[in-house]
């Protein structure tokens, strides 16, 4: 297994920004639906498997079903292949909703590619080198410590409001219990937030210019050359799709 | 010689507060003291942490007529991040004070804040993780540790800073006896040796008694006495609570929760009880205690449905748990949480109490009636529109309790229900539990607290390692003092 954790975040932050930005222009399916498939070539070769990705594509099934619906409802591109009452289906529609579906999958995918396999500390080593103070560039690290956090907390809202008789098991039953959870959820993130940044205070958070992170990032030759490749793949599509 | 702190508030005032939150304190800690703040619900123990700080008025607004002086500085003067140099503080709810993802990371965030080398970084976060023993979690994530690692690791990135005063509020709240022993123990030792001056909010176990030289008892916000620990125990301190005679109406004809061979295994093959065979009775008033992760809370969520079992069967009022079934046995139950804050969700202290009413048929008038009886019996009758959130954490425990007995459960589970609460404010607790298990409730209570067990429960069941190893009477507790002992419950 190759340990990508380990490359320099800006490498894996231009491969994210190739895949996203060529979906965004891309106009064509097959293009798209390459795109996709590297995402997925490249995870299956240094993660072995597609599990963390489990979650994500039942959401983009949905998101999917739903851009397809208001494509079919309201699309007018195409010849009509289908009419019924006031509805009249075009056959641009269908084609539509799938580079609608493949664009959405490709940003969504590589996005969270690229958050699971970059550290929150190198998110911020990298804003600190773009000489963003590093007051700021700590937020991403907090952050990512915040999120679970959260979902602990949630989950035992959840616990307890289904001790109350609120049932939260099915899907469905969160969606509809949320308004339950959320309150609290919020009193639980504000007390949290209050207390994480006066601690933070209280242990001479800010009190100088630098902090010693212990750790810095450094570009390697292969990953410069890696990412001057990348560069030169952008440009390039970019060139054929405009040109073409 | 100079004091270390210097305390010489006249008034301390939140904005659109009449009353001073502080009053009159006159206060002088010298170098190397340990002292020990005690006081009721509400009498400023944890502002006047905040007030050494210069949290309150720098991150909490109030205004403030006096003076707090620390190491000889106004510490007005001194900017919330310099505070660093003089005082390591450690507030309640180690959790929330974590914002490092791994343990490493956290125990060195304040010393990479004083940008020192690497070298003396690594240093000083290695002498702390030996001395607290919590070098095998360091590469854990925070949000995996449990309640009383995380208490270590908070102390332990404060620690790392090496201030002269420490300040910490109920520091072993949510630890075991052995933990919160070894806890008091190190700081004791740190005191001694390393001559920290230490400042300890004092929770209910009172082992901080042990260590402290003197003890400041506030109350209503202004310091009341401030004794030596010896005149402390002498002026304040109860006697030891006796067993009281409980009289309750057990039926031991009627099971009430009945677990044969049931086990939990969780997600990654992690134990949480095994091989449970346990049955409660009608009427009953069982305290379950054992160490942190011996498996308590694991059996209570088994036993009110939010865990399934791995292995072996459960049944609840003479009823096998069935997925079917399982929605209307837990309605005759009532589960009440550790923390409140889980299960309070409404704006007012009135719909919190009525929340599972709404999915009655009763009348309006009748609602009415269940919901006053309720705030009637926690206590907390003419507050009806007051926000949860304004409310003591013991009051919210008790919110919590109203909103539980409101459906009338037959059972009552409560995990660790006065953790994190002080002496007064868990007693308060516990006599209501007590008073339902008199009015026929059955009460399955889980604590860190040995004497709440003896004194509230008729009947003690002891978990060690997973599995329940000790079932007895409460007034039998006196035979298993070497077992309990060896365990280091005691």
């Amino acid at each position: 297994m190759i340990n990508v954790k380990n490359w320099d975040p800006r490498l894996k932050l231009t491969w994210c920004l190739f895949l996203v930005l060529t979906a965004l222009i891309s106009r064509n399916m097959v293009l798209d639906l390459v795109l996709l498939l590297t995402i997925l070539i490249t995870e299956i070769i240094t993660e072995k498997s597609l599990k963390r990705f489990k979650v994500i594509a039942i959401l983009l099934l949905i998101a999917g079903s739903q851009v397809l619906i208001i494509n079919l409802l309201f699309g007018r591109v195409g010849e009509p292949v289908w009419s019924w009452w006031i509805l009249t289906v075009y056959n641009g529609s269908l084609i539509a909703s799938l580079l609608g579906f493949l664009r959405i999958c490709v940003i969504t995918i590589s996005a969270i590619q690229f958050a699971y396999n970059t550290d929150a500390t190198d998110i911020a080593q990298m804003l600190i080198k773009w000489h963003i103070p590093y007051r700021y560039a700590m937020l991403v690290p907090i952050t990512a410590r915040f999120f679970p956090v959260m979902v602990n907390e949630y989950h035992s809202i959840c616990d307890s409001n289904s001790a109350r008789g609120v049932p939260c098991d099915t899907v469905m039953e969160h969606i509809r219990n949320l308004p339950a959870a959320v309150m609290p959820l919020i009193y639980r993130a504000l007390r949290i937030s209050n207390d994480a940044s006066l601690s933070v205070e209280l242990r001479g958070f800010g009190r100088y210019e630098t902090r010693n992170f212990q750790k810095t990032i450094g570009l390697r030759p292969f990953e410069g050359i890696m990412i001057l490749f990348i560069i030169m793949m952008y440009i390039s599509i970019m060139l054929y799709i405009m040109f073409l | 010689m100079k004091p270390i702190i210097s305390i010489d508030l006249e008034a301390l005032v939140f904005p659109e507060e009449k009353e001073a939150a502080l009053k009159n304190i006159k206060l002088d800690i010298n170098q190397g003291d340990f002292i020990a703040v005690t006081g009721g619900t509400a009498s400023g123990k944890s502002l006047l942490l905040h007030a050494i700080t210069s949290a309150a008025p720098k991150f909490y607004p109030c205004t403030i007529e006096g003076t707090v002086r620390v190491a000889d500085r106004n510490v007005e003067e001194i900017p919330l991040c310099e505070m660093a140099d003089y005082v390591g503080y450690m507030m309640q709810e180690p959790q929330n004070q974590m914002i490092s993802r791994v343990v490493y990371d956290e125990l060195g965030f304040g010393v990479a804040n004083m940008n020192l080398s690497s070298e003396e970084i690594q240093s000083r976060v290695g002498e702390i993780m030996s001395f607290l023993s919590i070098q095998d979690f360091a590469h854990r994530y925070t949000d995996a540790l449990s309640g009383g690692q995380a208490q270590k690791v908070v102390l332990g990135s404060i620690l790392t800073l090496k201030a002269p005063i420490l300040l910490l509020d109920q520091p072993a709240a949510e630890l075991d006896p052995k933990t919160s022993s070894e806890l008091y123990k190190y700081l004791s030792w740190l005191n001694k040796n390393e001559k920290i001056t230490t400042m300890v909010v004092m929770d209910k176990s009172r082992e901080v008694l042990k260590y402290a030289d003197r003890v400041v008892v506030m109350e209503n916000g202004t310091v009341k006495d401030y004794l030596s620990t010896e005149e402390y125990k002498n002026k304040y301190q109860q006697k030891e609570k006796t067993r009281r005679p409980i009289e309750l109406i057990v039926d031991h004809e009627t099971d009430i929760v009945k677990l044969l061979g049931t086990s939990h295994i969780y997600k990654g093959g992690i134990v949480g009880c095994k091989a449970i065979d346990f049955t409660l009775k009608k009427g009953d008033f069982t305290a379950v205690i054992g160490q942190n992760g011996s498996g308590k809370s694991t059996m209570l969520k088994l036993i009110e449905g939010l865990l399934k079992p791995t292995a072996g069967s459960i049944e609840l009022f003479g009823l096998s748990v069935t997925k079917k079934n399982i929605g209307d046995l837990r309605r005759r139950i009532g589960f009440l949480f550790q923390n409140p804050d889980d299960q309070i969700f409404c704006s007012t202290i009135k719909e919190e109490i009525g929340y599972v009413l709404k999915r009655k048929d009763d009348s309006e008038a009748e609602k009415n009636r269940k919901i006053q009886d309720v705030l009637a019996f926690i206590g907390l009758e003419g507050s009806e529109e007051v926000h949860p959130q304004r409310l003591s954490r013991g009051q919210r425990q008790l919110l919590a309790l109203g909103s539980v007995i409101i459906s009338e459960p037959e059972l009552i589970i409560a995990d660790e229900p006065t953790s994190g609460l002080d002496e007064s404010q868990s007693r308060l607790v516990m006599e209501k539990l007590l008073l339902l298990a008199q009015q026929g409730k059955t009460v399955l209570l889980v604590t860190h607290d040995l004497s709440d067990a003896k004194y509230f429960a008729n009947r003690i069941v002891v978990m060690n390692r997973h599995e329940l190893v000790l079932d007895f009477n409460a007034d039998q507790m006196d035979c298993f003092t070497d077992d309990l002992i060896k365990m280091e419950l005691m």
